[in-house]
């Protein structure tokens, strides 16, 4: 580890501090995540074991680069590339305005993030302001795969303890364990709503409950066949009162519309938002059909 | 996924030589043995067959790449198990490390088990996501049911899981076998699906032949594999059989030096197969759901990975070069 000098701390990641460092030959920048390392623990955590073996395979301007790995004495140390901040953060020091190319280009990013990872069989599943870090040419990468996990062919059950409560689709807030790609285009499809406002969460609901009340108050479209309805039934969604936790909700009347939702997004941003966030998964829009969307014509959207 | 796991075997797999490295400690009956415990062990704990087939693979690549002490070899299979689950299984099914440690009867301590974790995952590189016979059985029987769904009509009423269940059963045993070492994994498991389709259709060799296409098989060596595991699977029947007339136990899996007592028989196979069980037990849902809206961009992106294989190939074999 001598190799780096410490800079300063940045922040508590879910396994293990991070600093900011520098690498003493190249002078080049980077992030350490240490994860302490205890005998009579768990060995290397799950999460952290998870991390390194995905990121090792994803090379991508859009994912967080993983340059290395060091293991000394009780301690593993994760050798991130550096970036300014998150998106959390971004939000924060925005002061309610952000420039509409700027939406389109981290939403273009984040797309493509999510498109290599699931070309590549890894499901994210904690996509959130958080977790996405930008760096000052404004390039968006994906971090923190702690939750990740390859996925194998055919689908199979999976924890539906993932995602953050806000980005949680209906469908594993319902208890689903069978999920795909789907589950994190529902996240990216709230992160796209907040940064068209600005930072100002989608569904900040407060329990599984509020969560999907919230949910459910807005004009979504539950299947491709577009119906605007609130609460989802099991006509706009088979298979929906099977779910492990199902409960019926009651039919909420739906007043708002998608222009009041996100008055500073235009319609076809709008059109790709009404398709990311469908409550039946299968219906869902991919990473891959999301980026050849309309919205995305003129995309001189950021870096390629 | 088909290609992408053939194109990560590619870069990432070396063929074992038929012998262990001489200089290993470890005897090719005592690998057996510990892949065979190995395969219990994952039944006991309910993991998936993939979390079997690659803690197997872990500990073949370490065998391979380390010269291991017979002594050691129990710690080193038991941590490659304990690897694979971290990273296969969902936390929420892997046991707490004590239990693990308990229950796995393994004979060494926790920390043993950590340290050797360290020693293994940087002697890998932490490259640990390879794709196992297992992987690659699954991807090809999903492929076969979903272009050929009358495949399986000739089978009284066998639904897709319960074949393979059946067929997987067979891969588990395969994968106790030494003599299977030389082959890739994708090999192993095309020529164990030949095998099976051979009973269940006239028209396998066609079906086969389509698989090959797909995998890159060579016929060689896919006739070399179908030899080996015939053999070994119709010697494991005979042995069975024998063993069962002598009501002994057919799998005293561990090594003699280390004499870890098994009070209870080990599990039928048939529990390491809930898994797929599971997987498939929500079919009605899953067919309406996402499976039957996924299946037409499978079909297609079939077709394609037989254009694209021929191009990876020689991509692959570039990289080759240049490193």
């Amino acid at each position: 580890m001598q190799k780096y000098e410490k800079l300063e701390k940045i922040g508590e990641g879910t396994y293990g501090t991070v600093f900011k460092a520098k690498n003493r030959e190249t002078l080049e920048i980077v992030a350490l995540k240490r994860v302490r390392l205890d005998d009579d623990d768990e060995g290397v955590p799950s999460s952290a074991l998870r991390e390194i073996c995905l990121l090792k395979e994803l090379k991508h301007k859009n994912v967080v680069r993983l340059h290395d790995v060091v293991h000394s004495e009780r301690k593993l140390t994760l050798v991130f590339e550096y970036c300014d901040q998150d998106l959390k953060k971004y939000f924060d020091a925005c002061n309610g305005e952000i420039d509409p190319d700027v939406v389109k280009s981290f939403m273009c990013q984040l797309l493509r993030g999510i498109a290599f990872c699931h070309s590549n069989n890894v499901l994210h599943r904690d996509l959130k302001p958080q977790n996405l870090l930008i760096n000052k040419n404004g390039e968006l990468k994906l971090a923190d795969f702690g939750l990740a996990r390859a996925f194998g062919f055919p689908v199979r059950f999976y924890s539906a303890e993932v995602v953050t409560l806000w980005y949680r689709p209906p469908d594993v807030l319902f208890g689903a364990k069978m999920y795909s790609t789907s589950i994190d285009m529902w996240s990216a499809g709230c992160i796209f709503a907040e940064l068209a406002n600005a930072g100002r969460p989608l569904f900040p609901g407060n329990d599984d409950d509020d969560q999907l009340k919230r949910i459910f108050k807005y004009p979504l479209t539950l299947t491709s066949v577009s119906r605007l309805l609130g609460t989802p039934t099991e006509d706009s969604w088979p298979g929906l009162s099977q779910l492990p936790n199902y409960r019926p909700f009651p039919m909420y009347h739906v007043n708002t519309t998608w222009q009041q939702v996100v008055p500073k997004l235009n319609s076809k941003g709008r059109d790709l938002l009404q398709k990311l966030l469908v409550c039946y998964p299968p219906d869902r829009l991919s990473a891959e059909d999301s980026l050849q969307h309309a919205y995305f014509v003129d995309a001189s959207s950021g870096p390629k | 996924m088909l290609s992408s796991n053939l194109d990560k075997e590619r870069q990432l797999w070396e063929p074992s030589p038929i012998k262990l490295p001489s200089n290993q400690g470890i005897s090719e009956q005592q690998r057996d043995e510990a892949a065979a415990w190995l395969t219990h062990l994952a039944a006991q704990f309910q993991f998936l067959p993939e979390t079997c087939g690659l803690a197997v693979l872990l500990m073949d690549r370490v065998l391979l790449l380390v010269k291991v002490q017979a002594k050691y070899l129990q710690c080193v299979a038991v941590t490659c198990l304990y690897i694979a689950a971290k990273s296969l299984e969902e936390d929420e099914n892997i046991p707490p490390t004590p239990d693990f440690v308990r229950k796995s009867r393994c004979g060494c301590s926790f920390s043993e088990i950590t340290r050797m974790e360290m020693v293994i995952l940087s002697k890998l590189g932490w490259n640990i996501h390879l794709p196992s016979a297992v992987d690659f059985l699954h991807t090809i029987h999903a492929v076969l049911i979903l272009h050929y769904p009358h495949l399986l009509s000739s089978q009284s009423n066998m639904s897709p899981s319960e074949h393979l269940s059946a067929v997987m059963r067979q891969m588990l045993r395969c994968l106790r076998w030494h003599g299977l070492l030389q082959f890739r994994p994708s090999t192993v498991a095309l020529a164990l699906t030949s095998l099976e389709l051979e009973q269940i259709t006239p028209g396998w060799l066609r079906l086969v032949l389509v698989l090959q296409r797909m995998t890159n098989v060579g016929s060689e060596q896919l006739m070399q594999c179908r030899e080996e595991i015939a053999g070994f699977l119709g010697q494991q029947l005979g042995t069975m059989h024998a063993n069962r007339s002598r009501k002994s136990s057919s799998s005293a899996p561990l090594s003699k030096k280390r004499k870890v007592e098994h009070s209870a028989p080990p599990p039928e196979d048939e529990n390491i197969y809930d898994g797929i069980k599971r997987l498939y037990s929500e079919e009605t849902v899953c067919v309406s759901g996402s499976f039957a809206a996924e299946t037409p961009s499978l079909r297609t992106s079939c077709s394609l990975e037989m254009h694209q294989e021929s191009e990876e190939n020689v991509k692959s074999q570039t990289s080759l070069m240049v490193n």
